[in-house]
């Protein structure tokens, strides 16, 4: 448990901005007035446009970079993962070794990381045979996966992912998608997903907050009610297709 | 992967018999005397009457480049570990690190042997500085150079620096250090010759910058020639074993960026 002075009396969320500003000197803000909370467990996508910050957010909820103003709370200083863009793969180290990384960096014992890692490889399902390949003898979708087995392998409370599957194709991205929530319902760790595929973002979330650029602010917070598991057909349920376009109205500015 | 060998093989010997009838053909129909250019078959036979003073020259030589060679990828190695610590260490330094690929060898080889007498240490010092550069460049350059997105991963598990270096730096920085090595491993062949020129160990026991620099003079220019011949042999087994040897260390996970 983290001290008390970090707890917002009337709170019970896991992560919150409060008035969270970014700006560096001569450029327009990157981020301006930022107002968010997340609860526990919850699953939360950031849409907008490129430029909008939205990867500054999930950079300041892991202390990789600092607000200009404002507070950003995260509560009972919990493990964080990230997944990046890239899936930023260590090319001298193979499936394993890459996964046991944050496991080395930590310095959790050896004898300690190998259930975590098993743990890890069967989450996300990877074949025995391809354990000991390298990065460079994966395909996309296979280093994407591996990128995620090792933001899951330290059993983090918050994952903060940072458009992971916009490099995929359409198929391997859904079925990506359809992976995650698979993970995220059995492990029950809060998430963060930062992506510009309005669809990605309605399969996906409980709640989707949308983003105008210049500054990066929340213009419009859209609860999507449809609950879990949710099947690969909901894609095209009417209510799905309403939910994705009053998201897309949203994002070019105009009326709810 | 030998068929690959052979059609990568082919090439270079049709060019190089090529070259050697053209040579015969020269000697021949201008009636060259072999004192300005003997013919590929005087060259063979110095090379074979000569075959023992010439193999224990190579010896020699080949001794004190594969020394000059190793500190300099010992001492660059070291020297880059240094530099990648901090930007102002790099801005002081790195003008004097250029100096050194920049003096005329042969100005300050002098030096080295007034100051360090001459002998076999005397050889491989030269042979050593000479081939340093290249090893402080791109180790340095691996060690710095790496990918914002691999150090936001250490910084996000609170890495120290010394697991920065020692699971992020250096492994990055293993094929440059090929790559440096490949390049320094023939200039250390040219070091050790060039530190034969000046430094010379007697008549007795010598290598093949000592034939090199008497056989023209006294116009043995079969000897000059099957010297040069073996000078750069020696560079070219040099080269090729540094190669293989990063294909070794380097192993699957970047084998093919080395050609």
């Amino acid at each position: 448990m983290s001290s008390a002075s970090d707890r917002e009396p009337a709170e019970s969320s896991l992560l919150a901005m409060q008035s969270v500003a970014v700006r560096f000197a001569d450029h327009p803000p990157v981020l301006e007035d930022l107002d968010f909370a997340v609860g526990h467990g919850q699953f939360v996508s950031l849409v907008g446009p490129s430029g909008c910050g939205k990867t500054t957010i999930l950079r300041l909820i892991a202390h990789l970079a600092e607000p200009t103003a404002g507070r950003v709370v995260v509560q009972d200083a919990p493990r964080t993962a990230f997944v990046f863009q890239e899936p930023n793969l260590l090319p001298w180290r193979n499936v394993v070794d890459n996964i046991r990384l944050p496991l080395e960096l930590l310095r959790i014992p050896g004898r300690d990381q190998r259930p975590a890692v098993d743990e890890s490889l069967r989450m996300i399902g990877l074949r025995r045979s391809d354990h000991g390949k390298y990065p460079r003898m994966l395909s996309g979708g296979m280093r994407m996966r591996v990128s995620l087995a090792r933001a899951l392998v330290t059993r983090p409370h918050i994952l903060l992912l940072d458009e992971p599957f916009a490099a995929l194709d359409d198929m391997l991205r859904q079925q990506l998608n359809e992976e995650l929530l698979r993970i995220w319902q059995a492990q029950q760790w809060t998430a963060l997903f930062v992506t510009h595929n309005v669809a990605e973002s309605v399969f996906l979330s409980q709640r989707v907050l949308v983003m105008s650029a210049h500054p990066g602010q929340i213009v419009a917070e859209v609860p999507i009610p449809f609950p879990y598991p949710r099947a690969p057909d909901l894609r095209g349920d009417p209510e799905f297709a309403r939910l994705a376009a009053r998201i897309s109205q949203q994002l070019r500015g105009g009326p709810v | 992967m030998s068929r690959r060998l052979v059609s990568r093989a082919i090439p270079p010997i049709l060019l190089f018999l090529a070259v050697i009838a053209l040579w015969h053909a020269a000697v021949e129909l201008l009636r060259l005397p072999p004192y300005l250019l003997p013919s590929p078959a005087d060259v063979a036979r110095g090379a074979w009457r000569r075959s023992s003073e010439l193999s224990a020259a190579t010896g020699v030589t080949g001794a004190g480049a594969v020394c000059g060679f190793t500190a300099s990828v010992v001492l660059g190695t070291g020297i880059a570990l240094v530099f990648a610590q901090s930007g102002v260490i790099r801005a002081s330094c790195y003008p004097y690190a250029i100096f050194l690929q920049t003096v005329p060898i042969v100005a300050i080889a002098p030096l080295i042997v007034t100051w360090f007498g001459s002998g076999f240490h005397s050889v491989v010092l030269i042979s050593c500085v000479i081939s340093l550069f290249p090893i402080i460049t791109s180790v340095t350059t691996g060690l710095i150079t790496i990918d914002p997105g691999l150090q936001d991963l250490f910084r996000l598990h609170r890495a120290t620096r010394w697991q920065m270096l020692r699971k992020l730096q250096i492994p990055h920085a293993v094929p440059y250090l090929v790559t440096g090595a490949r390049t320094s491993s023939g200039l250390a062949v040219v070091g050790a010759i060039v530190g034969e020129f000046f430094v010379g160990y007697g008549t007795r026991h010598h290598g093949l910058g000592f034939i090199i620099l008497y056989a023209g003079p006294q116009l043995k220019t079969d000897q000059l020639f099957a010297a040069t011949l073996a000078s750069a042999l020696l560079g070219v087994v040099m080269f090729a074993a540094t190669t293989g040897l990063g294909r070794l260390v380097l192993g699957r996970w970047q084998a093919e960026s080395l050609n």
